[in-house]
């Protein structure tokens, strides 16, 4: 599904990813650990298309298609979804305006028609049972105002609404206290089928009790320094990041 | 401080002076035209202002004031109208103005009992107490040659009188048309409105332009009196062409425990001047000015205003917004004034501002003069882009960067549109602004 072979980018002149290479298949959760600066949220970035970011070197394959080319809305439209550390606060923009607004942007690309109005009342009803997320919610202006955990599980609702191909949670857990994050993670569980994939992108350990991922890859200085199964994490967390730095430093 | 050009606008003015005097001879004035040559003898005292006055520090009226302006150009447009083409709605009761002319066919007013809704100059030939009680009173000849020019060229405009406790049942909708086939053309609007005590009225006004061929440069000078209890609710819709400038005044005084909401929505035009003047005159008032101007190509919009806190425990609550595009640019400045009898006056200001071009211009300047001690008085203005986070979130979700964008900008706009009480004016100004972001 995603293939990302030797990829660097830089930001500002300043290189952060210097060859990242990764392989996600349908069905499988990866996450991606590492410490403070490794480059995390940069390779997140990278993939949902953001401008700031350039690529150098590598090439990112979604799908048999090449992303890189790709805008941002397109990437969006053909599957690829960013569930962002700090998701933006629009005021003025209801959720549930934004969300059809994106569905029907989808369906437009697919040569379909706007989804009718009762048909989409019908599934964000539905996905918002599924996430426990209170009805009202979708009257408010997009983010605005919202506590840290109502802006991860805006976030999953979209995902659960948008049923991408590949969801790349990006500090998903980060701000969150433990029920909420409970919350969130039995959200992502729920939309886990066969032939979608998840890239969990996180520091802690923690999240990934609750989402347990097939692989945990250790991004240090630009690089996938290390990469292994569930014990993995469980390692990182009980010994830090210092070991991997050092091992790191030792191949060079 | 004269504004020196090639010819002088001003001797041309007051020579159609001579030339309206003739045709108001026809009339039936009794006398009452002292109102007209009073106007033109403030007018020759004074001169076009320049930069250098600081009320017009950012509005150079120099281009506009180059041309020539011809009164009385009759229009070929003689049709009779569809008033929802203009408004949305048929259920109001309208009047029309072509190029300073009432036009009789296309006008529908009420019969209720209280209510008088008609030309101004059918209200000086019936010699309605209203006109000599109230015309002239809030405008000042001496404080801008506008006011003067406004009142000693005026050829028509709106009068409307609500009596003691009378709820008029329809909006009362004016339309200004402008047709400048025939040449350069200037008219010159004079209002007035008398809302009697615990009255309410809505009012809205709408600006078009028929046919953009020549330079127009159009004037509206308005008078409302709104008597305790009361609630006047009033609309300017500011949709004229690119070649069609307007310098429009409001002069308001509220009493006691009324309620008066200006609402001035400036999307198209050349130099677009709105000044509203608020005198707050009793206790427990509330007067709201809400605006918002979406301007591109050369537009130059000009909003200031007064709100003038003479009396304790009112409030005033000002809310404007601009999307500024092209080269054009715009300017605000809001003036609070609170006299030292004025205490316990809550008064807000806000003016935001995104520019969506590099090369447009937006000069906001709020003033407050506070001279009650025990007030609360708010102001803010910000001036920023389209936010680049929010627009590429958006994008993540698959909506393109164009879509984006409009929703953000409509989005930024939706506030000053919730405002809008009349559920028709609401939808009309919607996708007014959805087609104007479709040129920004």
């Amino acid at each position: 599904m995603l293939s990302i072979k030797n990829l660097h980018a830089s930001v500002e002149d300043l290189c952060i990813l210097k060859g990242i290479n990764l392989e996600v298949k349908p069905g499988e959760i990866h996450a991606i650990m590492g410490p403070n600066g490794s480059g995390k949220s940069t390779l997140a970035s990278v993939l949902a298309g953001k401008e700031d970011y350039e690529v150098t070197e590598g090439e990112v394959v979604f799908n048999g298609v090449d992303l890189l080319e790709m805008e941002p809305e397109d990437r969006a439209r053909e599957g690829m979804f960013l569930a962002f550390q700090y998701p933006v606060e629009i005021p003025g923009v209801s959720i549930s305006n934004f969300i059809k607004t994106a569905m029907n942007e989808k369906r437009k690309h697919f040569g379909q028609e706007d989804i009718k109005a009762v048909d989409y009342l019908k599934k964000i009803k539905e996905k918002m049972a599924l996430l426990e997320i209170n009805p009202k919610f979708l009257g408010r202006s997009l983010n605005q105002g919202f506590s840290g955990g109502e802006k991860k599980r805006n976030e999953v609702l979209q995902m659960a609404m948008l049923e991408p191909k590949l969801s790349v949670l990006d500090e998903t857990d980060s701000g969150l206290d433990i029920d909420a994050l409970k919350i969130v993670a039995n959200g992502v569980n729920k939309l886990k089928t066969s032939d979608n994939a998840t890239i969990v992108i996180t520091h802690y350990q923690r999240l990934l009790d609750y989402i347990v991922p097939d692989f945990v890859h250790v991004l240090y200085n630009g690089q996938i320094v290390k990469s292994g199964d569930k014990t993995l994490a469980h390692e990182l967390e009980k010994n830090g990041y210092d070991w991997i730095k050092e091992e790191a430093a030792a191949t060079v | 401080m004269n504004v020196e050009t090639a010819f002088d606008l001003k001797d041309k003015l007051v020579e159609d002076f001579f030339q309206l005097e003739e045709k108001r001879k026809a009339l039936n004035l009794n006398g009452q035209n002292a109102y007209w040559t009073e106007g033109i003898e403030a007018f020759k005292k004074q001169e076009f202002p320049t930069t250098k006055n600081e009320d017009w520090k950012y509005t150079n009226l120099k281009p506009y004031l180059e041309r020539t302006y011809s009164n009385y150009q009759s229009s070929s447009i003689n049709t009779k109208i569809d008033i929802t083409d203009f408004v949305g709605n048929d259920d109001v009761y309208y009047i029309t103005f072509v190029n300073g002319e009432w036009s009789e066919m296309n006008t529908h007013l009420p019969k209720q009992d209280g209510v008088v809704v008609s030309n101004l100059l059918f209200a000086f030939e019936t010699e309605y107490a209203g006109v000599k009680n109230y015309f002239g009173k809030y405008l000042s000849l001496e404080k801008n040659i506008f006011s003067a020019l406004n009142t000693a060229s005026f050829t028509d405009g709106l009068f409307v009188e609500v009596a003691k406790g009378v709820v008029l049942d329809k909006p009362i909708v004016c339309l200004y048309l402008t047709d400048s086939s025939q040449g350069n053309l200037t008219a010159n609007y004079r209002n007035l409105f008398i809302v009697g005590e615990n009255a309410q009225v809505k009012i809205l006004e709408y600006n078009y332009t028929l046919n953009n061929a020549n330079y127009v440069l159009n004037t509206f000078a308005s008078e409302v009196f709104v008597d305790k209890y009361a609630n006047v609710d009033y609309y300017k819709f500011q949709l004229d062409e690119a070649k069609v400038s307007q310098i429009n005044q409001v002069e308001a005084q509220q009493e006691q425990n009324s309620v008066f909401t200006t609402n001035t929505f400036t999307l198209s035009g050349d130099l677009v001047r709105n000044e509203v003047n608020v005198l707050l005159n009793g206790e427990h008032i509330e007067s709201f000015l809400n605006g918002l101007y979406l301007t591109d190509g050369k537009m130059l919009v000009d909003n200031r205003s007064l709100m003038d806190h003479a009396k304790p425990n009112c409030m005033s609550d000002e809310f404007y917004k601009g999307i500024i595009g092209g080269q054009s640019k715009a300017v605000f400045n809001g003036k609070i004034m609170v006299r030292q009898e004025a205490q316990k006056t809550n008064a807000f200001q806000s003016n935001k501002n995104i520019l969506v071009s590099d090369n447009a211009t937006i000069n906001t300047k709020p003033q407050l003069e506070i001279f009650a001690d025990d007030v609360r008085c708010t102001h803010g203005a910000t001036t920023g882009q389209i936010n680049e986070d929010a627009l590429f979130y958006m994008q993540a979700r698959g909506i393109g960067k164009d879509v984006a964008r409009k929703l953000l900008l409509k989005s930024f706009a939706a506030d000053v549109v919730e405002r809008v009480q009349l559920d028709f004016a609401k939808e009309f100004l919607l996708d007014l602004i959805a087609r104007k972001l479709e040129e920004i």
